[in-house]
C-alpha cells in the first residue's frame, strides 16, 4: 500500500502545536518553580485537562453519532473527528495527575475514597480511549476497502453511546462537581455532555475549513457547501440545546432556593465572578446563535470558523467557570499557572492531530457511503 | 395532440403545462426557462429534487425574516403576558421571589417565541403561498394526476410579461418536455362532466360556486386569525380589569389564589393582600351564633348570659388555654392581670377598660362575658373573627381565675402548707 500524500496541514499545524506547547510549557514550570503557586497550578491543570477530555470525547461521540445514525454527509469528514478522538489516550495521560492528587486528600472513604476515585477515572479514560481505538483503527483499515466494517461499527456506535453516557455523566461528576462537594445538581452531566459536544463539533469544523482551505482533501467534494451547512447546523442545534440545560438547570435552582443548591450559582454571582457568569450566556449562547441563525452563515466557511471560535473560548470559558471559583472566591484569576497547563495541551493535541493527518488520508475512500456523500447536496 | 379544448366558447388556456419524465431533463429545462426571465411560473414534482431551486433561479424567501420578527413579537408578548400578570394583575409573591422575576418568565417568552414564529410561517403559506384557494386550474388539466404519480412539470402562467403563446410553447418542447398541455383556466362556463378525473371534477363544482372573493377572504380569516394572536396577551392583561357578569366569580367568600381587596400598608412595605374573613361567612365547620342580632349593650348580654351556660367543664387544661387567648388577644387592652392597664392604654391612646377583676365584672355569669367578647359592646370590639367558640370559652374561665386570685380570700390558703 502507497503511503498517503501528507496533508499539508499537516506541518503547519503541527508547528504551531509546538509553539503553543512551548509557551505554555514555560509557563507551567514557571509556575510550579514558584512553589506558592501550586494550588493555582492544580486548578488549571484540571482546566486544561478536562478541556482536552472534553474535545477528544466530544469528537468521539460525533464519529459514534456518524455510525448510529447511518449518516450520509458526514463521511467524508468524519476522519477530522476521528483525528481528535485517536488523541483520547492524550486526555488520559494529563488527567493522570488529577487522579493522583486525590491521594493527598483523606478523611474520604468508599466511593469517595481515592483507590476508588483513582480506580474509577483511570476506567473512564480506559473506556474513551480503547474505543477511540477500535472506532479509528477499524475506520483507517476499511481504507483498504472492506464493507463489512463500516456495519460492525454501527452495532459498536449504539454499546459506545450507552457507555459513554455513563461516562460524561459520572467522570463530571468525579472531575468537577466534586470540587464543590456539599453542592449537587443531577442535570450537570447532561450540561457538561452539552457543552463536550458543542467544543467537539467546533473543533471538527474549524479542522475541517483549514484542511479545505489548504487544499487538503485529497480528492474535493466531501466538503462542499451542503456538507458545512449540515456541520454548521448541528453546530447551532447543540448551542441552543447546551443554552436549553444550562439555563435549566439554573431556573430549577432559582425557583427551588434551596440553600445547599444554589450555593453553586450564589459562589459565582459575587465579585467579579458575575461578569464571567453574564459573559459565559453571550459568548456560549448569544454570539453563536445570532451567528449561525442565517441561513446562509451556516454555508459560509468564513462565518463558520468565526462562530467555532468562540463556541471553543466558550467551552474554555465554561471550563473556567466551573472550576475556578473554587479556588478563587474572590474573582477571575488569570495567570501563568492557570494558562500554561492548557495552552501546553492543546498544543500538544494540535501535534497529535496534525501527526495523524500527515500519516492517515485525510477522505475515508474505502467507506462504501463515500460516494453517496459525495452527491449529498440540501433539499432545495 | 395539444390545444383541442381552445374553442370558441370552451374554456380558456390561460398557460402551457410542460410535462417530462426525467428530473435531469427538468433541471435543464428549468434552467431556460429561468434564463428566458419568466416569473409566474412554477415547477411540479412527485419528491423534492434537489437543485431544483437553484435552477429555477428562487431567490432566498423573506419567510424566515417573517417568522424571526413575529418570533421576537413573541418575545416580548411573553414578557408582557407574564410581567403584566405577575406585576399588575396579581401582584402576589411566590416563594419569596421579587413581583418581577425573569427566570421565571423566559420558558413562557421561549414558547410564545416558537409559537408565533410558528403561526406567522403558517400564515405566510396562506397569504404567499395562497393554500386558500378552492381550486387550481392545475386540476383541470389533469396535471396533478401526473406529478403525483412519477412525472415533473413546468407550468408557465398566462400572466407573465414575458409570455407569448407560440415561443412559450416552443421553448418548452426545445428545453425537452414530452407532452404539452394548455392550463385550462375554468371559470363558470367549464362544464364540469368534461373532466375524468373525480378530484378534478369535484374542483370544477367548487369552482362553480366559488365566490369570486375567495383568496381575499382567506386573506382575512388569515389575517384576522394572526392578528387575534397577537391580541391574546393584550385581553390576557386587560381582562382581571373587566367585569361583565361578576355574580359567579365574586362571591363573597375566600378562594386560594385569589385576591379580594388590597391594603396599603406602609409600616409593611406596600400593597398587602386584604386576608380578612368576608362578612357574612362562616369558616368550614364552624357555627352561627344564635344571638347574633339581639345587640351588644351591657344590658343585652346580661339577659342573654342568663341562657348561655359554659359548656365547658372547668378543667385545668381549659383554664390553661383560655390563659394563651387571653394573653393572645386581651392583654393588649385589659393588662396581664385585666386590671384595664394594657400597653395601648393610656393619655392620647385607647380609653382604659373596666377591670375585670372589679366588683361588677364578677358578677357577670360566663354567659355575659363570652356574649361580650363575641360581640363586643362600647369601646370594645367583636372578636367571634378571631378566636373561635371554644377559645372564647377557654378564655372566659380564665378570667374567672384572674378574678379569683385578685381578689383572695383567706379560705384559698385552707390547705396550703407553710
Amino acid at each position: 500500500m502507497d503511503r498517503p500524500a501528507s496533508n499539508p496541514i499537516s506541518r503547519p499545524l503541527a508547528r504551531a502545536g509546538w509553539v503553543l506547547g512551548g509557551i505554555g510549557a514555560a509557563l507551567a514550570l514557571g509556575a510550579l518553580l514558584s512553589w506558592s503557586w501550586r494550588e493555582r497550578l492544580a486548578a488549571g491543570w484540571l482546566w486544561g485537562s478536562t478541556w482536552i477530555w472534553t474535545l477528544t470525547l466530544g469528537s468521539l461521540f460525533f464519529v459514534a453519532l456518524h455510525h448510529a445514525t447511518h449518516a450520509v454527509w458526514s463521511v467524508g469528514i468524519r476522519r477530522m473527528a476521528e483525528a481528535f478522538a485517536a488523541a483520547a489516550w492524550l486526555a488520559g495521560i494529563f488527567l493522570l495527575p488529577v487522579l493522583a492528587l486525590s491521594l493527598f486528600h483523606e478523611a474520604h472513604e468508599g466511593y469517595s475514597g481515592a483507590p476508588f476515585f483513582i480506580a474509577r477515572g483511570l476506567a473512564f479514560v480506559l473506556i474513551g480511549a480503547a474505543f477511540a481505538h477500535r472506532f479509528v483503527g477499524r475506520s483507517l483499515r476499511q481504507d483498504r476497502g472492506d464493507v463489512e466494517t463500516t456495519l460492525g461499527l454501527r452495532r459498536t456506535a449504539v454499546v459506545f453511546l450507552l457507555v459513554f453516557a455513563a461516562v460524561v455523566t459520572l467522570a463530571s461528576f468525579d472531575w468537577l462537581m466534586r470540587l464543590e462537594p456539599e453542592w449537587h445538581s443531577a442535570a450537570f452531566g447532561v450540561y457538561v455532555f452539552s457543552g463536550m459536544t458543542v467544543a467537539a463539533l467546533a473543533a471538527v469544523s474549524l479542522l475541517t475549513l483549514g484542511v479545505r482551505r489548504a487544499d487538503g482533501f485529497a480528492t474535493s467534494g466531501v466538503a462542499t457547501d451542503d456538507h458545512l451547512y449540515s456541520l454548521g447546523a448541528l453546530l447551532f442545534a447543540f448551542t441552543c440545546f447546551w443554552a436549553y440545560i444550562a439555563f435549566s438547570q439554573y431556573m430549577l435552582i432559582w425557583y427551588g432556593n434551596i440553600a445547599e443548591e444554589t450555593a453553586f450559582f450564589d459562589r459565582r454571582s459575587r465579585g467579579g465572578w458575575l461578569a464571567v457568569s453574564v459573559s459565559l450566556a453571550v459568548v456560549r449562547f448569544a454570539i453563536p446563535f445570532l451567528l449561525l441563525l442565517p441561513r446562509r452563515a451556516k454555508r459560509n466557511g468564513r462565518m463558520l470558523a468565526v462562530a467555532s471560535v468562540v463556541a471553543l473560548a466558550g467551552q474554555a470559558l465554561d471550563l473556567y467557570w466551573i472550576i475556578m471559583p473554587t479556588a478563587h472566591e474572590a474573582g477571575p484569576v488569570l495567570g501563568p499557572a492557570e494558562l500554561g497547563p492548557p495552552m501546553m495541551m492543546t498544543g500538544l493535541l494540535m501535534v497529535c492531530v496534525a501527526r495523524f493527518l500527515g500519516r492517515h488520508p485525510a477522505v475515508p475512500e474505502g467507506d462504501p457511503l463515500i460516494e453517496d456523500c459525495r452527491r449529498f447536496r440540501l433539499q432545495e | 395532440m395539444i390545444d383541442e379544448t381552445e374553442q370558441t366558447g370552451g374554456p380558456k388556456a390561460s398557460g402551457w403545462v410542460g410535462l417530462f419524465d426525467d428530473p435531469e431533463v427538468l433541471l435543464r429545462a428549468a434552467e431556460r426557462v429561468r434564463d428566458a426571465g419568466f416569473r409566474k411560473w412554477d415547477c411540479h414534482t412527485p419528491y423534492p429534487v434537489h437543485g431544483l431551486a437553484r435552477a429555477m433561479g428562487i431567490r432566498p424567501s423573506i419567510v424566515p425574516l417573517i417568522a424571526l420578527t413575529a418570533g421576537f413579537v413573541g418575545l416580548a408578548s411573553g414578557l408582557a403576558l407574564t410581567g403584566g400578570l405577575s406585576v399588575l394583575a396579581y401582584p402576589i409573591h411566590v416563594g419569596g421571589k421579587p413581583l418581577f422575576s425573569l427566570p421565571a418568565f423566559v420558558p413562557i417568552m421561549f414558547e410564545l417565541f416558537v409559537l408565533f414564529a410558528a403561526l406567522a410561517a403558517i400564515g405566510c403559506v396562506f397569504v404567499f403561498g395562497r393554500l386558500g384557494r378552492w381550486h387550481s386550474p392545475l386540476h383541470d388539466s389533469g396535471v396533478m394526476k401526473d406529478v403525483t404519480s412519477g412525472r415533473f412539470a413546468i407550468v408557465l402562467d398566462g400572466s407573465d410579461p414575458v409570455f407569448r403563446k407560440d415561443s412559450a410553447r416552443e421553448l418548452l418542447l426545445a428545453a425537452g418536455c414530452l407532452e404539452i398541455r394548455p392550463l385550462i383556466e375554468g371559470g363558470p362556463g367549464m362544464p364540469v362532466g368534461e373532466s375524468t378525473e373525480p378530484h378534478a371534477r369535484l374542483g370544477g363544482m367548487l369552482w362553480r360556486f366559488r365566490p369570486a372573493w375567495s383568496p381575499a377572504l382567506f386573506k382575512l380569516v388569515a389575517g384576522v386569525l394572526l392578528a387575534s394572536s397577537f391580541l391574546i396577551p393584550l385581553t390576557a392583561v386587560a381582562l382581571p380589569f373587566l367585569e361583565f357578569f361578576n355574580d359567579m366569580a365574586a362571591q363573597p367568600k375566600g378562594k386560594a389564589q385569589m385576591t379580594y381587596g388590597r391594603l396599603f400598608d406602609e409600616a409593611g412595605g406596600g400593597w398587602m393582600v386584604d386576608r380578612r374573613t368576608p362578612e357574612g361567612t362562616l369558616p368550614r365547620g364552624g357555627e352561627t351564633y344564635p344571638f347574633a342580632d339581639a345587640g351588644n349593650t351591657l344590658n343585652v348580654a346580661k339577659t342573654i348570659g342568663e341562657k348561655l351556660p359554659n359548656p365547658l367543664p372547668y378543667t385545668l387544661e381549659n383554664m390553661k388555654k383560655g390563659r394563651k387567648v387571653f394573653e393572645t388577644f386581651c392583654i393588649t387592652c385589659h393588662g396581664m392581670r385585666g386590671e384595664g392597664d394594657g400597653p395601648v392604654v393610656g393619655p392620647g391612646r385607647f380609653t382604659a377598660p373596666p377591670a375585670l377583676d372589679a366588683e361588677q365584672a364578677r358578677g357577670y355569669s360566663d354567659g355575659t362575658i363570652f356574649h361580650i367578647v363575641t360581640q363586643g359592646t362600647e369601646k370594645m370590639p367583636p372578636y367571634a373573627e378571631f378566636i373561635d367558640p371554644v377559645e372564647r370559652w377557654q378564655a372566659v374561665q380564665y378570667v374567672r381565675v384572674l378574678q379569683r386570685a385578685m381578689n383572695p380570700k383567706p379560705e384559698d390558703l385552707e390547705g396550703a402548707e407553710r
